[in-house]
Parts: structure tokens; C-alpha cells; sequence
């Protein structure tokens, strides 16, 4: 499957230029999105998962947001990549960065209209960081962020949904519990059955019921807020 | 010597806070507004409801202490140990113990009962208070554990600052203080 | 007319929508000056150096607020004897001149009076949201019911 955007360069709040995955809208703009990668960066399904998006009419921005650290880095699945992006991910690349950069990407679509923000797994947590720290959104759909929990006492300034898988070993369904304590007004869904990464194709713990049902609810989500 | 930060707060330090008296007049008014259960603002009605006259309305006791720890605080900003306290996270543990009636006299009191760190903030200390309100026999009336924000002393060679965003209120996750 | 509820009514999970209420910068004002005259809650200006970056509302004043909403919806619907506390509050986000609130309040435990056969003691989650859907303030509050078939 081609996917129908293209890399651009654009230049990030601290002057470093980064990659970054664009796509345009099909059909009549209902605004944009900041889709926040993997730790396996903007890879050939981060690019898909931004297409959908433009098919249900949001122009997209997909930050490479490792590029400082290795420019174009993509990863597969296997161990060793994981291991490699995890390197990078937690090591090599400091997160306030992502925040930022993700508040450029923010700024170059809020002058056409709304801007909502996704994205998973290390993008999940990113999503949630930006919901509270940035400016600018009007809603924010969260999947699998390991570390959220570890932000618990964050508040979103826009209307926020997180989705988690009821088997995912990274995340406890206590660390789950937390944050839907903490923030009564976060709809926090948990999908039965399935484990971390269930809305990637590319992995074991894909699971499409829960793919369809976490984009039916973040299309609903950022329609009822202007998209 | 100034006011007190978070590090000169000391356990265990009670302030009186004074003492009010609640009249039939100022009990209606408040529950017109934000209480108007029959007993708290219909004087007929409430002698037929199992409290037997009007009685005041439990957030009205809880703002009176309120009032009273603010004025304490301006009135001796030294030996208050709250002076330097802002907002607040929230309160546990409220109880409406005893009916609060018109003319009844309640003595208002606050007490150091914990401190904690706060890990998302080094500016800010969250402090908690068990405070009371008694009548005239000693009974206890009202309480509730409070938690209030105060400064932290400023490292020598820092300026303190002010953050002023609104989505990074502190909560009290932190480690406890012993 | 609905039929008024007792405490075997109250069924856990039973929710009830409260409010609307639109907040004034009169009436933050008013009430902060009569039981909370601390500058954050009276003064635009000084209010944006503190911690709340605005003038917001005291977080009493919320209470009181909420407390409204949930007698004016609560009161005609139920065999009240008014509340014993409230526990585990927290007050999350500012609230604003200007803002609309409104409450959520979810029946989250039941239990029978050990003394008496006439009342139950319900409690209540309270979830104060804002016009965003944020939420401002969240508090558990016990309340007396009348249990039914009692004059």
C-alpha cells in the first residue's frame, strides 16, 4: 500500500530541521492533525495511520521526531530495533523536545483552523503531554502511552480520551486506574482482551475491532470539538 | 523575621482562630443562595423537620472558617504558619457533626498535622491542617483536614517564580515528609 | 409529576445531571470578600501572578456553587435529611468569570442506618465540569435519605 504524502523539512522551535511526514486532506477540510510516531519513528504504517486520518478529511503532520538524534531512523519490530529505538526513546532524546516540536507542528496548522493531536504507544504519551503543556488544541486521543501515569498530576487543557489494551505488560491496569481517578473528566477506554500496540497492523497484538472502535471514538472526539 | 515557609512550618502548631456567631439572618441568606434545603432557609418548615428550627448549612460553616483563617493569617502573618500558604488541592474528611443554630457561638481552631514534598514543584511545600469548630460546651461541631500550598524557602542565589500556568497546578503526588 | 425517590432508589451507578450555573466575576467577587479575601480571588491583575493565573473562583465558593445545583435538581426529586461531609475533594482546574458549570452526580455507595429503619445514608460522587467538559472539582458527599413507606 503507497501512501500518498510527502517528507518535509521544517525547521523546529531550538533551529534544527526535521522530517516531517505531511498529508493533505480528501474532500472538504475538517481540520488538522499532529500525529505523534512510535518509538520506530515515521515509518511506512505511521504514514498509513496519517493517510486514514487525511482520507476523513485532516490535513497531517507527522513529526520525525528523532531525526536530531538519527536523521530518517525507522524501525522494524524486531528485538534488536526495539532495542535500538528504546535507546533513543529514553536515552538519547529528551522528551520536552517532542513537546515542543509538537507545538511548531500545532502552530503551522492553527492558523486554517482546529488542530487536534494523536498518537501512539511513545506518541500516546506524547499526546498526553501536549494536552496539558501546549496551545492550541481543541482535543487530544491518546493510545497506549506508557508514561502517563507518570504525568498523573498534569491536567489536559482540551477534551482528552486515552485508550489502553485490558493485557498490555507495559501498563498495569493499576496505572490505569490512576489516571481515570485522577481525572474524571478524561474518557479512559480499555479494550478488552487485547495487548499493547493493538491499533498497529504491523504487530503480533493487532487487534482491528479495537482499531476500528478506537477511530470511530477519536473521529467522534474531535468532531464534537469543531472537526 | 518573616513570615514562615514551608521548611519553618512546625507539626503540631495550633492557632485559635477566633470565635463567631452565627445569626438566623446571615444562615437564610447564604442558603438562599447556594443551600436551599427547607431547613436551611424556611423558618416554618424547618421546625417541622427533624431538626426542629433552621440550622446553617454545612458549606456555611466551612466558609467561616475560611474567613477566619484568612484574617488570621493578615492579622499575624509572623506566627501564622500559613501566611505564605496560596491555593489549595483540596480537603478530606469533612463533617458536619452537630447542627449549627442561630445564636450558637462556635470557636474556630487549625492545626499543623503533616507536611509533604511536592515532586513536581521545588518551589512549593503542600502543608495539612486538622481544623475544628467547637461550641460553647467544647463539642465538636465541624472539621476536616485541609491541605494548603505554601512557598519554600528560596535556595540562596535563586530568585523564586512565579509559574503561572494553569495546567500545571500542583497536585500532592510526592513523597512523604516524616 | 415524578414520584419522589427513597433511599432504595438510589442504585449504585444511578447519575443525575445537575445545573447549569453561569459564574459571574460579580459573584466570585462578592463571595471571596465575604469569606475568602485572598487576592487571587478578587484582583484580575494580581490574580495572574499566582499560581491560579487568572481570577478564579474560591474553591468554597465552587462548593457552594455545586451545592446549589445539587439541591435545586436533588431536592424536589428525593426524601432528603440533608448531608453528613463531604470527603476526598479535590479542586482541580480554575474556575473562571464566565464559565458555565454544571454536575455530575453519581450514586457511588449505599449503606442502611445501624440506628434506624427510617433513612439510608447514600453517597454521592459530585464531578463539577466546566463548559469544555474539563473538570473543575470532584468530592464525595454523603447524604440522609428516607427509606420508603416511612411518614
Amino acid at each position: 500500500m503507497s501512501t500518498r504524502g510527502n517528507m518535509i523539512g521544517m525547521k523546529m522551535s531550538d533551529g534544527a530541521e526535521i522530517g516531517v511526514y505531511h498529508v493533505e486532506p480528501k474532500g472538504a477540510r475538517r481540520g488538522g492533525l499532529v500525529l505523534i510516531q512510535e518509538i520506530f519513528g515515521v515509518t511506512e504504517h505511521i504514514k498509513e495511520c496519517c493517510d486514514k486520518f487525511a482520507d476523513e478529511g485532516y490535513e497531517v503532520l507527522g513529526p520525525a521526531l528523532y531525526d536530531r538524534e538519527e536523521p530518517g531512523f525507522q524501525a522494524t519490530y524486531s528485538p534488536e530495533d526495539i532495542q535500538k529505538a528504546i535507546k533513543i526513546a529514553r536515552g538519547e532524546h529528551p522528551f520536552d523536545l517532542s513537546v515542543k516540536d509538537t507545538q511548531t507542528c500545532i502552530d503551522a496548522l492553527k492558523t486554517k483552523g482546529k488542530v487536534f493531536i494523536t498518537g501512539f504507544c511513545y506518541g500516546g504519551t506524547v499526546t498526553w503531554a501536549a494536552a496539558c503543556k501546549c496551545d492550541g488544541l481543541a482535543a487530544a486521543s491518546g493510545y497506549y502511552g506508557g508514561q502517563i501515569a507518570q504525568m498523573n498530576d498534569l491536567n489536559p487543557k482540551c477534551p482528552t480520551i486515552l485508550h489502553f489494551g485490558e493485557n498490555d505488560h507495559g501498563i498495569p491496569m493499576s496505572d490505569v486506574e490512576k489516571i481515570k481517578t485522577a481525572h474524571p473528566d478524561v474518557k479512559v477506554f480499555v479494550y478488552p482482551g487485547v495487548g499493547h500496540g493493538f491499533n498497529s497492523d504491523r504487530r503480533a497484538d493487532y487487534n482491528d475491532e479495537a482499531h476500528k472502535l478506537g477511530m470511530k471514538r477519536t473521529l467522534e472526539l474531535f468532531r464534537a470539538n469543531g472537526g | 523575621m518573616t513570615a514562615q515557609y514551608w521548611e519553618d512550618v512546625e507539626i503540631g502548631a495550633r492557632r485559635d482562630l477566633g470565635c463567631y456567631t452565627f445569626t438566623e439572618a446571615e444562615i437564610v441568606a447564604f442558603a438562599k443562595k447556594y443551600d436551599p434545603q427547607v431547613f436551611h432557609v424556611d423558618p416554618e418548615g424547618a421546625k417541622k423537620s427533624i431538626f426542629g428550627g433552621i440550622i446553617a448549612s454545612g458549606w456555611h460553616t466551612a466558609a467561616i472558617w475560611m474567613k477566619l483563617a484568612i484574617a488570621d493569617r493578615k492579622r499575624a502573618p509572623r506566627e501564622s504558619p500559613l501566611a505564605r500558604a496560596g491555593i489549595s488541592p483540596g480537603y478530606e474528611d469533612m463533617r458536619w457533626i452537630r447542627p449549627v443554630r442561630p445564636g450558637m457561638r462556635l470557636s474556630y481552631s487549625s492545626q499543623i498535622v503533616g507536611k509533604r514534598e511536592l515532586s513536581s514543584r521545588p518551589d512549593l511545600g503542600l502543608v495539612l491542617t486538622r481544623n475544628e469548630a467547637r461550641d460553647e460546651t467544647g463539642a465538636l461541631v465541624f472539621c476536616f483536614t485541609g491541605k494548603g500550598f505554601v512557598e519554600r524557602r528560596p535556595r540562596s542565589g535563586e530568585l523564586s517564580q512565579s509559574h503561572t500556568l494553569s495546567a500545571l497546578l500542583p497536585s500532592e503526588q510526592s513523597g512523604e515528609h516524616p | 409529576m415524578t414520584s419522589t425517590l427513597y433511599f432504595e432508589d438510589f442504585h449504585i451507578g444511578r447519575t443525575f445531571e445537575c445545573g447549569p450555573y453561569p459564574v459571574t466575576r460579580e459573584e466570585i467577587v462578592e463571595f471571596a470578600q465575604e469569606f475568602d479575601p485572598q487576592p487571587h480571588h478578587l484582583d484580575e491583575i494580581e490574580a495572574q501572578s499566582s499560581l491560579l493565573g487568572g481570577l478564579a473562583a474560591s474553591g468554597w465558593h465552587v462548593c457552594a456553587m455545586t451545592m446549589k445545583m445539587f439541591a435545586d435538581h436533588m431536592i424536589p426529586l428525593m426524601a432528603a435529611r440533608g448531608g453528613s461531609g463531604s470527603r476526598e475533594a479535590r479542586w482541580i482546574r480554575p474556575v473562571r468569570p464566565g464559565d458555565v458549570l454544571r454536575v455530575e452526580a453519581t450514586v457511588v455507595g449505599t449503606k442502611e442506618s445501624r440506628g434506624r429503619c427510617d433513612i439510608g445514608h447514600v453517597t454521592f460522587e459530585c464531578r463539577v465540569f466546566n463548559q469544555r467538559e474539563l473538570a473543575a472539582m470532584v468530592y464525595m458527599t454523603p447524604v440522609i435519605a428516607k427509606r420508603g413507606g416511612t411518614p
